[in-house]
């Protein structure tokens, strides 16, 4: 395309400044809220533009970094910092109309750090100027008022000789209890199914030592804010994402006639009652919906009757057990396109479908375009939960991008016997997994090349190497890694395993000596990400490279490290591909 | 109404449309690819495309441009199936966009930008102003003006005054 500046105006004259105020607005409306209205000192022209800026978003920065000498370190002090915060937010509101009419609001998204009762007007009146001034085609609401981590089911690997052998006897299900539940007994803690009772005490003692902090953070921050209950009235809101704050409904019906996406996020229901259902059922229009560490009083959730959703995640809700994708009345969803769970592994009644007498039926083929399954905590060995992610899997026969993360990558689909039958993968297009990859793995070469053998028309393969827990001594006593380690040795302790005179073994046994179809053939791109140059990651990147014939493009992003080694690495890796004529990307 | 010299029919059954530039260059595209413009698409419904769609404020070489995106992008807005770039996948899609904008210099942008805001092509006219935020984030005022010629016509103390006014955006 060529390029060429027109007119002879060189690039002196001021091209930015003679925009309409909406373009300039609209330009504006991509930055941050502080960057926006600082553009009002540039010269007259920008003295007001804030006020067509059309999306305010403000992101509270991360308190510094405190020692994580943990308990010693610990003062109730500390909390969420002074809150400048949140007048900042009340002054960008303001600011758009310290003149003339500011343009109505397409988007409010606020993420705070950390939520204190104090902000409760404050953040109320956020959401009051939002709903009122909403521009024609809706408005978004982003509000996320805490950043707590998804889960507290870190990756962490089995050792190889440990493998399998008391899995079985583990409770299966984790359930994250809210903490009220768990410091304050909750009233409606009876009338759940009983079955859990014996999971809570459990919970609480697992839960104590993963993570010595919550204790705490649970006695002196059960600072929750009430989402104003006319919010859910609003028929102008487009877009809503909740983070960290609590559902209390109105008891009237809930009416977002406009609303498409729904995101919540560490979201507690209020005592009595299945606000979340609720919430989700009062979204006729639901296109995209987020749950994510979000525990569901009910652990059963209904997406029936959403005719329209293309787009469903589930990321650690660890008290969900089931999916009601369609009921009677209504059949799944039908222009569903992209289903994403992270968790453990769901059981095969995860989703379903239900009959009259409200019974959950397996569904056995959920068809989508896009399926990302993520298995966090442990990793998963034992045959009964490895053939229940099979059969979880083989629902999405028919997906053309699949995404699969766990802690180990290839997620054990090397054991034939447990994957006795894996989905007919035969419309793949991409394919991306994730995981630890150690020195010390024998399963990865067998796990892809089965997956590749089901996957004749894959054309992208991603793999993205989690970097190996710090801690290499025993992964089941439960404490972070970071406990063991001064903040010296963690600075020192670089990301990349590399040492030159590891011999590179590929299979060569078997089936793994004709590499698998697609990738002779048919695999264009292949991208590995986090590359650490562990001898068991070389060996594959080696296999990979070698065998793809027609790759046009690689892309690797290696780990962090001295530059020496990723010289190296760089030199090895342009020596393996096969196709000189491809492009190679670093970063 | 008896189709007239400007409109042809493809052979998958598309009707066409011309576009004309500021300097007289014909287009022949696609109504599916000439829709993605709310301008041309409310023309469209109102039967007002049949002797051509002049587009006086956009130059030959930014309706080229133009044009080309629209093409690429015709599967996606369109329902899929009857248009002839339906196999453009998403990340073939991503991959133009990014190549073209950042291709882009200053003048060409803008004039992007403009012809993207008068046809009315949201997804164009969002990446050309993510494009000129992507260049204003991170930068100072000074830096600003610099980038883009920005002339400061304010004195000092008017620069202070509105600093000051606008004291919780400077605060870090």
């Amino acid at each position: 395309m060529a390029i060429t500046s027109a007119a002879g105006c060189g690039g002196d004259s001021d091209r930015l400044s003679s925009l309409s105020d909406g373009v300039i607005g609209h330009i504006l409306s991509f930055l941050p809220a502080k960057e926006a209205a600082r553009a009002a000192v540039l010269s007259s022209r920008w003295r007001h533009t804030f006020a067509a800026v059309h999306t305010v978003s403000l992101v509270e920065p991360d308190a510094p970094v405190v020692d994580h000498d943990e308990f010693a370190g610990y003062s109730p002090g500390w909390g969420p910092p002074p809150p400048p915060f949140a007048s900042a937010v009340s002054a960008a509101l303001l600011a758009r109309h310290r003149r003339a009419a500011a343009v109505p609001l397409r988007a409010l998204r606020v993420s705070m750090a950390g939520y204190a009762h104090r902000d409760s007007p404050a953040v109320d009146q956020w959401i009051a100027y939002a709903v009122n001034q909403p521009a024609p085609d809706g408005v978004e609401l982003d509000l996320r008022l805490g950043r707590p981590s998804l889960c507290h089911r870190d990756y962490s690997l089995r050792r190889r000789s440990a493998a399998a052998i008391d899995e079985d006897a583990r409770p299966r299900r984790w359930r994250t209890m809210p903490p009220e539940d768990i410091l304050f007994e909750s009233p409606s803690s009876g009338e759940e199914d009983h079955a859990d009772d014996e999971d809570d005490d459990d919970v609480l003692s697992d839960d104590g030592k993963k993570d010595p902090m919550a204790v705490y953070r649970r006695r002196f921050e059960p600072q929750e804010y009430s989402v104003p209950r006319g919010l859910f009235a609003c028929a102008a809101l487009r877009s809503l994402s909740l983070g960290s704050v609590r559902l209390a409904l109105p008891a009237a019906a809930i009416a977002l006639p406009s609303l498409e996406t729904l995101l919540l996020a560490d979201v507690t229901e209020s005592d009595h009652e299945r606000s979340m259902q609720r919430l989700i059922s009062g979204c006729p229009r639901l296109a995209d919906l987020t749950l994510e560490a979000c525990y569901a009083k009910a652990h059963a959730l209904s997406v029936a009757g959403l005719r329209r959703l293309r787009r469903l995640a589930l990321r650690c809700c660890h008290g969900l057990d089931t999916v009601v994708l369609g009921d009677d009345d209504a059949s799944p969803p039908s222009e569903l396109q992209a289903f994403e769970y992270r968790g453990e592994v769901p059981d095969d009644f995860f989703l379903v479908t239900t009959t009259k007498h409200g019974h959950g039926v397996s569904l056995e083929t959920v068809t989508v375009a896009y399926c990302k399954i993520d298995i966090c905590g442990d990793e998963v060995t034992s045959r009964s939960e490895l053939a229940m992610l099979g059969a979880f899997l083989r629902r999405f026969a028919g997906v053309e991008h699949l995404h699969l993360a766990s802690a180990r990558l290839g997620s054990g689909l090397h054991d034939a016997a447990a994957f006795a039958t894996l989905p007919d993968l035969s419309t793949l297009r991409r394919l991306e997994l994730g995981g630890c990859l150690p020195d010390d793995d024998g399963t990865i070469f067998a796990a892809l090349i089965r997956l590749l053998d089901l996957a004749p028309n894959l054309e992208a393969l991603s793999l993205v190497f989690h970097p190996e827990p710090l801690d290499d001594g025993d992964d089941d006593d439960g404490y972070r890694a970071y406990c063991y380690h001064k903040e010296e040795e963690l600075h020192d302790k670089h990301l990349l395993r590399y040492n030159r005179h590891s011999v590179l073994a590929a299979p060569t046994s078997g089936a793994a000596m004709v590499a698998p179809a697609c990738l002779r053939s048919r695999v264009r791109e292949i991208n590995l990400v986090h590359y650490q140059g562990g001898t068991a990651q070389r060996a594959l990147a080696m296999y990979l490279l070698r065998s793809a014939a027609v790759i046009r493009e690689l892309r690797c992003e290696l780990a962090m490290g001295p530059l020496w080694i990723q010289d190296e690495l760089v030199r090895e890796i342009k020596g393996w591909v096969m196709n000189k004529a491809a492009v190679i990307n670093f970063g | 109404m008896a189709a007239a010299a400007a409109e042809a029919t493809t052979d998958g059954g598309g009707k066409m449309i011309i576009l004309i530039s500021a300097d007289g260059k014909r287009f022949e595209v696609t109504e599916a690819v000439a829709s993605q413009s709310q301008l041309i698409s409310n023309m469209i419904e109102d039967d007002c495309t049949e002797n051509g769609v002049r587009l006086p404020n956009v130059d030959g070489d930014i309706l080229t441009m133009v044009v080309d995106y629209c093409n690429m992008h015709a599967g996606d807005a369109a329902a899929a199936g009857d248009t002839m770039k339906a196999s453009s996948t998403e990340e073939e899609l991503k991959k133009f966009d990014a190549e073209l904008v950042q291709a882009l210099e200053n003048p060409v942008l803008f004039k992007l930008i403009l012809a993207a805001n008068f046809l009315n092509i949201k997804s164009l006219l969002d990446m050309t102003c993510q494009r000129v935020a992507d260049m204003m984030s991170g930068k100072t005022p000074e830096q600003m003006r610099e980038t883009f010629s920005i002339e400061n016509d304010f004195t000092p103390e008017e620069e202070a005054a509105i600093r000051q006014e606008n004291a919780w955006a400077f605060d870090d």
